[in-house]
């Protein structure tokens, strides 16, 4: 029995393996494995977002974060600056159903989905950038590209083309997600009329192990066509935190 | 009044207990400047608003807020509705009686909210003053009667109302609340019930609201005083918000019981979409059965009403434009046309907003009536301009 199970291990290995046995691994694979790592079940997080204008002027936003549902129900509500400190934004259903909650006026304003392709407060970062939890695997066929390196970091080519249900904002996507750790270090986003047309890029950098899970604690966004850039960087994450559900309702979102 | 304000104010800073319950304070410095061109003249007013809030989260569960307001006012501070009436209207009012339509901008400091909200398992209790918004409409709230919005600035924060207000959640996207505003007794106190709920893509809501509230009717004030035209108004309504192929639709409609007067309806609906190079489009179309559909019947009466927010236009059907296109991205160019369907009068309002830096915002509106005389939107109410700084802290 204990032999059995010895060779059983020795023949699944190849597989579990992360690296040197790649040619094994679908796209599908490594999106999903991937896609685990963004989609914790709960996420809790505090992160400092400043964008950088094409004038040259920076505009710095700290916001706290709440994620539950492997990505599903994401809440993001702004601690500074004083302009914003309050607004708080509920995205449901992979940022489908989107609501902004104004304190100044205690208005809630529900958006539809031509909202999810907006600027974030005027980043570079979309709402569908910040809420989409599963539609990497939902709404886009990935297809796995050759094999790139990037700087020192060997990397698996993944481009994920949109399908044709989806209310994605991009046509497509390309990404290389390091061997090493399943972590994207780079996403390229395309146009989603113009799929040859790269609008923005994604760098995730300093990656570190929270918990056991590789986390990228600095996320650049550029945006390729307006040559604009917003740097987010997470100065406290949490996995696994205990987060109420009605937190992701109307009462949660004037919470505070 | 302002000396105890400050004075509580002082005490609330200095006082041990604000440093213990983590009391944050914040707000903006607001300086102001109107300009209007009208009667072959002009008026200037310049205000500075001091807006200071303060909130304490230190007690579990419990959180206390407030603000204090402190404007005052430079440049023409007494104004007189008829300058802002058609010449042929403002003539019928016997010279001797000018006066009783004066109004003056006087230096104010006042409590514009205060706030306790108790959050239980099965509700969340709010006492004091407090904003309260109600209805999806972006320009015109039929199911709002706690509320006026400027045309020219339809976001603009609402003041607060002393109010008792419970808010259920039922489930995680239904909810119901019940609002009580009280004044002298309970016959006039104001009541609201409304639920609300989600389906889809789609909240919506039913809503009952019951109050007393005053018409301007210039013979009757004059000679016998206000309290004729109090009376009771009962508004059964509802509202939804959703979208339909990508276009974010929303609606408002109110049914108004009247006391000795004259029930009616009022209807608003609007979509939006935004385009892919960030062109932000608004339609909102408004049917207020209180205003008249022959501009021709309009009396002086119909103006007061709608210059003191009774009637939220003066024409029974109304449409409004609102673009928004960001020319670089810290200066937005916005532009709405309001317009009467009835008499086909109407005003543009362009605008401008700069985010001059982190926390100070640059705004500038035009107002410009362009109809002809004596219709809604007629030129005789002049055209004026508004720039405004917001500097927070």
């Amino acid at each position: 029995m204990v032999l059995k199970e010895f060779f059983k291990i020795i023949m699944l290995a190849p597989i579990i393996s992360n690296s040197g046995h790649s040619q094994e691994l679908t796209a599908d694979d490594i999106i999903r494995r991937f896609n685990d790592l963004m989609t914790q079940p709960t996420v809790k997080s505090i992160s400092r977002m400043t964008i950088t204008t094409t004038s040259g002027n920076k505009r710095d936003f700290v916001m706290e974060s709440y994620s539950a549902d492997r990505g599903d129900k994401n809440l993001i509500r702004y601690i500074s600056p004083t302009r914003v400190k309050g607004q708080t934004i509920l995205m449901l259903n992979n940022a489908d159903d989107i609501w902004v909650y104004f304190p100044r006026t205690n208005r809630v304003r529900k958006l539809a989905t031509h909202a999810k392709k907006q600027k974030m407060e005027g980043s570079d970062f979309s709402y569908e950038d910040m809420g989409s939890g599963d539609t990497w695997i939902d709404e886009f066929e990935s297809t796995r590209l050759e094999d790139e390196e990037i700087g020192d970091i060997d990397c698996y080519k993944i481009e994920l083309r949109k399908m044709p249900e989806s209310q994605s904002g991009y046509s497509r996507l390309v990404m290389w997600i390091d061997k090493s750790n399943f972590m994207a270090v780079r996403i390229d986003y395309y146009d989603e009329d113009e799929p040859d047309l790269h609008l923005k890029r994604l760098v995730l950098s300093e990656i570190r192990d929270i918990d056991g899970i590789p986390t990228a604690t600095r996320m650049a966004m550029t945006d390729i066509q307006d040559n604009t850039n917003t740097i987010m960087e997470y100065s406290e994450i949490t996995y696994g935190a205990e987060i109420p559900s009605d937190l992701f309702t109307e009462r949660g979102m004037k919470a505070k | 009044m302002r000396s105890k304000i400050i004075i509580i104010i002082s005490i609330f800073l200095l006082s041990p207990l604000s440093r213990a319950q983590q009391v944050e304070f914040f707000g903006y410095y607001e300086p102001q400047f109107l300009g209007i061109a009208v009667n072959d003249g002009s008026i200037h007013l310049f205000t500075n608003k001091l807006r200071i809030d303060l909130q304490s989260t230190g007690y579990e569960n419990v959180t206390f807020a407030a603000n204090f307001d402190f404007i005052n006012y430079s440049g023409l501070k007494t104004w007189n509705f008829l300058y802002f009436v058609p010449d042929d209207i403002a003539a019928s009012v016997h010279p001797t009686l000018h006066n009783y339509y004066r109004f003056t901008y006087n230096d104010s400091i006042f409590l514009d909210n205060a706030y306790v909200k108790i959050t239980f398992p099965l509700f969340d209790l709010t006492l004091g003053r407090q904003q309260i918004s109600l209805g999806t409409g972006y320009v015109w709230n039929p199911t709002d009667l706690f509320n006026y919005k400027s045309l020219t600035d339809p976001t603009y924060e609402q003041p607060g109302h002393d109010a008792f207000r419970l808010d259920a959640p039922l489930s995680s996207r239904f909810n119901f609340s019940l609002l009580y505003g009280p004044e002298k007794d309970w016959k006039s106190s104001k009541k609201l019930a409304r639920i609300k709920g989600g389906l889809g893509h789609f909240d919506f809501s039913a809503i009952f609201i019951e109050m007393r509230e005053e018409s301007t009717d210039s013979f009757i004030e004059y000679w016998f005083g206000s309290e004729v035209n109090n009376y009771r108004r009962r508004l059964f309504g509802g509202d939804m918000v959703g979208e339909v192929l990508g276009l974010g639709i929303w609606g408002e409609f109110a049914y108004n019981r009247l006391e000795d007067r004259d029930n009616f309806n009022e209807i608003d609906a609007g979509l939006d979409y935004t385009l892919d190079n960030g062109l932000y489009l608004l339609a909102e179309y408004y049917h207020n059965e209180r205003a008249k559909n022959d501009y021709r019947e309009f009396d002086l009466d119909d103006w007061l009403e709608y210059f003191m927010a009774e009637s939220k236009t003066i024409s029974r059907d109304n449409l409004y434009f609102y673009l928004d296109y960001p020319l670089t991205d810290l200066i937005h160019m916005n532009n709405s046309i309001v317009g009467s369907l009835n008499d086909g009068s109407f005003a543009l309002i362009p605008g401008l907003n700069y985010s001059f830096r982190q926390n100070i915002d640059i705004d500038l509106f035009l107002n410009l009536n362009l109809g002809e005389d004596l219709k809604a939107y007629t030129a005789e109410q002049g055209q004026g301009g508004i720039l405004r700084m917001r500097i927070y802290f």
